[in-house]
């Protein structure tokens, strides 16, 4: 059973008289406790199918087709009623972990806003929960780094802190956009491992969005492959990465040091 | 196969020679942080030296030494036997131009107001040789040869990146350093960038120093390699023989923690 069913997903972009298709029939699903690697280069539009089931597709574009979330359509749904699932039911990790957060705010009071926000739970309980999930993710000493600020952080830290606030309101869903492309390679096996983890005790429905096929190879369970707006392979992990069936996802997996793809 | 690997071939006289190089930055609240200490690095001519190491290890810093543009707190850095300076307010001494700099940053380090053909221009007069012109760059780079009218604004990362590969070379470098200069790039374009850069600064006679956290990639063009933590160097060796059999702990560290693609879903490290 699906989480996120997404169909013939189509996103437009108007910049003056010139339309651009951003997305194009674009289907896949989202399965819980599954992660869902989308993978393609730059412009091919896997960043646009995250923000699209957030509900954050920039302005001036037209997005046709169907986003089923647990029987709510999320394509034409009133703003209101999205910032209502935002933070609550979806939640995002962004790419960059030092451009995330506020830097004048403590960690305690942004990663507890949209709790308190979507649950109405006292400042005081707001704070108690957020020292526990920072205990999840495993953010060295939760008791005191709920009254620190962003700088006090290395990158790695700060992204276990943006998984933990994404978490706070128990989503059903969780986009990761990149989350480990900004963070060494050391620090990054540990955030797929955190990434894996969640999935994993949470029943979450993850969609990874990433470049890097190293990074699908050790989490993703399914893989989209996009191009240009357009899915061109979807499969399991293992058959997907050692016998991919189309060209592109070939030369992309081919492009890589190290690759082992079958020769066909 | 383009890594041959022979360490013995370091001539006598390396190109450029850093003996127990350290730098210090002055910290906020009074003190010192010294960001490089005790590096001693040769290298010598048409060879390709990766560094590698984790983000605050220090590459960059070294990479700006090399380059003239931080102070060494110690030690001496030789270039082609002229001693490097770090640059003041005045012209960079000519003997230093034959080292060239490619940034991190493709979006950051092209003028944003002046013609793609004008920016290599300016390079192109510093090379005395007259190897390249314009177009001969372009086509090295894989560029449409149209690209010299537009500004830098309608390119993307990685054609930016590779204009500013072109602008590094139009000099007539004797050392390339390139600080990161792929990490901002896809995946895909990565190692076909890094060969790039390494092919033609090898063909133009040049040596290269590649600073990079990716070591799959340096593996791939690399000669040698040396490994970098907390401001030191903590081995160097030949590209096999990091790779193959790494002697240091952190090495170990560094090459486990590389995610194969094999579609095991092994999480790495």
């Amino acid at each position: 059973m699906s989480v996120i069913s997404i169909r013939d997903l189509n996103l437009t972009v108007t910049t003056g008289s010139a339309e651009k298709h951003i997305l194009r029939d674009v289907s896949f699903d989202l399965e819980a406790g599954k992660i869902t690697g989308v993978a393609g280069a730059s412009g091919s539009g896997k960043t646009q199918t995250g923000l699209a089931i957030m509900g954050l597709s920039p302005d001036r574009s037209t997005l046709s087709g169907s986003i089923d979330f647990a029987g709510t359509e999320l394509v034409g749904l009133p703003s209101k009623k999205h910032n209502r699932l935002r933070g609550r039911q979806l939640a995002m990790v962004f790419q960059d972990p030092s451009s995330a957060f506020h830097p004048m705010l403590s960690i305690g009071d942004q990663i507890t806003d949209h709790l308190r926000h979507h649950r109405k739970v006292s400042k005081k309980e707001a704070l108690r929960q957020a020292i526990r999930i920072l205990g999840q993710t495993k953010v060295p000493y939760p008791e005191e780094a709920v009254s620190k600020y962003p700088h006090q952080f290395s990158g790695g830290q700060l992204q276990r802190i943006a998984f933990a606030s994404a978490i706070i309101c128990e989503p059903k869903v969780l986009i990761a956009d990149e989350p480990t492309t900004a963070l060494d390679v050391t620090v990054q096996a540990g955030i797929l491992r955190l990434l894996r983890e969640l999935c994993d005790d949470l029943n979450l429905a993850v969609l990874l969005v990433t470049h890097d096929f190293g990074v699908l190879s050790s989490v993703a369970d399914t893989i989209v492959v996009m191009e240009s707006g357009l899915v061109v392979e979807t499969g399991d992990r293992e058959p997907l990465i050692t016998a991919p069936q189309h060209e592109y996802t070939r030369s992309l997996i081919e492009s890589l040091p190290g690759a082992e793809v079958s020769p066909r | 196969m383009t890594t041959t690997k022979d360490d013995t071939r370091t001539p006598a006289q390396p190109l450029l020679e850093l003996d127990n190089v350290a730098c210090e930055y002055k910290l906020d609240g009074g003190g010192r942080f010294r960001a490089v200490s005790d590096v001693s690095l040769q290298l010598g001519r048409s060879e390709v030296l990766g560094l590698v190491g984790e983000s605050g290890c220090g590459k960059s810093t070294l990479a700006k030494l090399i380059c003239g543009l931080e102070k060494p707190a110690a030690g001496r850095i030789t270039f082609d036997s002229h001693p490097v300076k770090p640059l003041g307010l005045g012209r960079r001494p000519n003997h230093l131009l034959g080292i060239q700099m490619v940034f991190q940053n493709p979006y950051a380090s092209l003028n944003p107001r002046r013609r793609i053909r004008d920016q290599l221009t300016d390079a192109l007069a510093l090379d005395s040789d007259q190897t390249w012109t314009v177009d001969s760059l372009l086509e090295a780079v894989d560029l449409p040869l149209d690209a010299a009218q537009r500004f830098s604004h309608s390119f993307s990362g990685g054609q930016r990146q590779r204009i500013a590969i072109a602008r590094a070379l139009a000099a007539g470098p004797k050392v390339l350093v390139g600080d990161e200069p792929i990490a901002s790039l896809d995946a895909f374009l990565q190692a076909r960038i890094a060969k790039m850069m390494r092919d033609l600064a090898i063909e133009s006679g040049a040596s290269m120093i590649f600073i990079s956290h990716d070591l799959s990639i340096v593996h791939e063009i690399a000669d040698r390699v040396a490994v970098m933590e907390a401001g030191g160097v903590v081995e160097v060796g030949s590209t096999e023989q990091i790779w193959n059999d790494p002697q240091h702990p952190y090495t170990k560290k560094l090459l486990s923690a590389i995610p194969r693609v094999d579609g095991k879903g092994i999480i790495p490290g």
